[in-house]
């Protein structure tokens, strides 16, 4: 793994993607180098995900460049995925696979035939021995994003992506995992996470970007984007996104109704 | 949650299902697509009257219907599948009852309905109204023609039903499954064999067809409601599935298919999915089902209609083929694929994959069967042609359809674009082998030397698409 911090792993330049009608990217610029811990939020449906997808070679970018560990995209996507570990968006490793086979079939697609030693050392990691002859179909949502994690790290890649890589964790594995990605990071590799848990990010990115409606709205370390009344990166994102959550006491919610109560 | 507002949900989400994968035009030109067929066909029927009769072909729609029915009415276990597994990241209303206070046997009995209310609407009535238009060139009557679409309706409304019952039957009991399968196969073969009961009886619109005895309609429709009520009865309202634990041994498989390189790994999970799914078993009946149909159809045909001509193994070899095209459609529907979106391979890899694991299965499967049917009717002369029949269909039908539809065949095949250049692609040597086979005795050796043009034209054509296939799915995305 090289660790020469001044290395750009991501390079995007005026990418554009749309769906239809739907503009998810607009005009992006970002570049982050290796050893970042670079975290990417935006709310709902701001184009956070689209970029992941883009940035692994999962779809292709409508305008605009991007390259990742200096290949290419979307040309070189293979490659890409080769070389980076990916937890998607949604927990879903195949049906009929244990949780031990689906951590020996991704050893073997990454052209890794001899991975008993790997694979037993993320069971015990996640603590799911009891459950590593369990089929993933009938696995936890919890137990399904571990094998997920697992998947993805098993093959000590240069880069992570990570969509989402927290949820449905119970809270001890919140912070093993949190205390691995550092770990990882002080050995040399990069992560780009999208998160909504705001309080977890702001513990762990080096540097972060905030995306609405498709549009970079900031980029920078979290003491670059605040201002001085302002203390956390929730904070930050309210304003940048320019939303307001709803005053309860301006606004009250509809009042509950109980049958027979 | 009232009946007709489920019912116009599920139409709803039928159509923006399919429009999802294809567009909303190709969804809406579907009917329009099958209604020029069967024009075309109906126009062009003259020609095939006079080779097989008016009564084959009808009884060739009805078996058509038949296969159709049962092969798409297996509710209870798709139900259970889109629950257990969610199909990546979509959900659908038939898994309402698991938030909102409705039951499971009414979301099926909607589901059932709104299946069988689509079937009818986008395929048989579309396949009518060509028909209809086809008259001042066929100069079929208009009554003939409305019967037809009663008889075929009921054709298909009693195969859907037995087919639902039958899937509801499995989810409570696999033993009570196989001994009801095994009676009814039982029942068709013995009365086959002894000639107790003509065709008619098994499946009374057809009875219906030839004779034009209401009371055979009314036995048929009779039978349909009692199989759909009894299907809906037996579907459970709690659907929990047992914690599976088995024995990991991915690696075992591996070692199996060492000598298929980079595609190894997909092979050995391709293997294990069928295996524990239960794919194996269900693909084995879907493609023998058809062929068995094919059996009975031989045997009505040479029993109770007056014909001089007979199916040969040579025409089996083709069939054998043609049907092979349902094994690569359920290989991509054992489970979703997502999870290869962080994969370092491309759909090109995986259809691949796919069409390695198909030789691997039809290749036992389709040999066995055509040496059985050979045995049975005599003909070991004509084995080696009917081998090399097979085998260029086979081929030649599996690359197409992995050329056009990639890893979604059953959505693609809606679409259609895709649905005719695949008729196209799949009709006419359909015909010529099907013509071929039949005229054997007129052309004799000539016969042999037309069959192995086309059986060349096949294998030339499938190395075609087979290269073409990186090319066009190179671009295409795991995700749905």
């Amino acid at each position: 793994m090289s660790t020469d911090p001044a290395e750009p792993v991501i390079e995007i330049n005026a990418l554009g993607k749309s769906f239809g009608r739907v503009h998810a990217l607009r005009g992006v610029d970002l570049e982050i180098r290796r050893g970042e811990f670079f975290g990417f939020f935006g709310p709902n449906g701001a184009g956070k995900t689209t970029l992941l997808r883009i940035l692994t070679g999962q779809i292709e970018p409508g305008t605009g460049e991007a390259s990742v560990l200096g290949i290419d995209l979307p040309d070189g996507a293979v490659e890409v995925r080769s070389r980076v570990g990916v937890v998607p968006e949604f927990e879903s490793p195949p049906s009929f696979l244990t949780g031990d086979e689906y951590l020996r079939f991704v050893l073997r697609a990454r052209g890794i035939t001899d991975g008993s030693g790997r694979v037993d050392h993320w069971i015990d990691f996640f603590e799911l021995g009891e459950h590593r002859h369990t089929l993933c179909k009938d696995m936890s949502k919890g137990m399904r994003q571990k094998i997920m994690l697992g998947a993805a790290f098993i093959h000590e890649p240069d880069l992570l992506f990570l969509d989402e890589p927290f949820i449905n964790l119970d809270p001890l594995f919140q912070l093993k995992i949190q205390n691995y990605l550092r770990e990882y990071i002080a050995n040399g590799g990069t992560i780009f996470m999208c998160s909504h848990l705001l309080e977890i990010a702001e513990r762990l990115c080096s540097r972060l970007a905030i995306i609405d409606e498709g549009e970079l709205r900031g980029v920078g370390t979290l003491a670059e984007l605040r201002t001085e009344e302002e203390d956390g990166l929730a904070e930050v994102f309210m304003r940048i996104v320019g939303r307001q959550v709803s005053n309860p006491e301006k606004e009250a919610p509809p009042t509950p109704v109980v049958e027979g109560g | 949650m009232s009946l007709l507002w489920l019912l116009k949900a599920m139409f709803r989400e039928e159509f923006r299902l399919q429009s999802s994968y294809s567009s909303r035009m190709s969804t809406t030109a579907f009917p329009a697509l099958l209604a020029v067929m069967a024009f075309i066909v109906a126009v062009s029927l003259p020609l095939l009257e006079d080779e097989m009769g008016r009564d084959r072909i009808l009884l060739a729609v009805h078996s058509a219907l038949l296969l159709y029915g049962l092969a798409v009415g297996a509710f209870s276990f798709l139900g259970r599948e889109m629950m257990e597994r969610r199909w990546g990241h979509a959900t659908f209303l038939l898994a309402s009852p698991q938030t909102l206070p409705i039951s499971f046997k009414y979301t099926f009995f909607v589901f059932f309905l709104k299946d069988l209310l689509y079937y009818v609407f986008m395929t048989l009535l579309p396949l009518t109204i060509g028909l209809l238009a086809s008259i001042p060139f066929t100069g079929f009557a208009v009554s003939s023609v409305v019967m037809l679409f009663f008889t075929m309706t009921a054709t298909f409304l009693y195969a859907i039903s037995f087919s639902f019952l039958m899937s509801s039957v499995y989810m409570r009991s696999q033993a009570a499954f196989v001994a009801l399968a095994v009676s009814v196969i039982g029942l068709v073969v013995v009365s086959g064999m002894l000639q107790l009961f003509d065709l008619g009886l098994i499946v009374p619109s057809i009875a219906f067809q030839f004779s034009g005895d209401w009371w055979a309609l009314a036995a048929s429709v009779s039978a349909s409601l009692v199989f759909s009520a009894w299907a809906v009865l037996l579907v459970e309202d709690q659907m929990e599935s047992p914690v599976v634990q088995v024995v990991s041994h991915y690696d075992e498989v591996a070692a199996r298919f060492s000598r298929f390189g980079k595609y190894q790994p997909y092979l050995a999970k391709e293997w294990i999915d069928l295996m524990r799914s239960h794919t194996l078993t269900k693909l084995i009946t879907a493609f023998v089902l058809p062929l068995v149909v094919l059996t009975a159809f031989d045997w009505f045909l040479g029993t109770t209609v007056s014909s001089e001509i007979q199916f040969s193994t040579i025409f089996y070899g083709g069939m054998v083929g043609f049907f092979g095209v349902l094994i690569y459609s359920w290989l991509n529907n054992i489970d979703y694929v997502e999870y290869y979106s962080t994969f370092p391979v491309q759909v090109p890899d995986i259809v691949k994959s796919k069409l390695i694991m198909f030789v691997i299965l039809t290749s036992g499967i389709s040999t066995t069967f055509l040496v059985v049917m050979t045995g049975i009717k005599g003909e070991w002369s004509r084995l080696p042609v009917s081998l090399v029949v097979m085998f260029s269909t086979s081929i030649y039908m599996v690359v197409v359809t992995a050329y056009l539809t990639g890893l979604r065949t059953n959505v693609y095949l809606f679409d259609t674009r895709i649905l005719s250049r695949f008729a196209i692609l799949s009709i006419i040597p359909l015909m010529a082998i099907t013509f071929l086979a039949m005229a054997e005795e007129a052309l004799g050796w000539r016969m042999l030397v037309a069959m192995a043009v086309v059986c060349m034209v096949l294998a030339t054509v499938s190395r075609l698409l087979l290269m073409r296939i990186d090319k066009k799915w190179r671009h295409e995305t795991f995700t749905v």
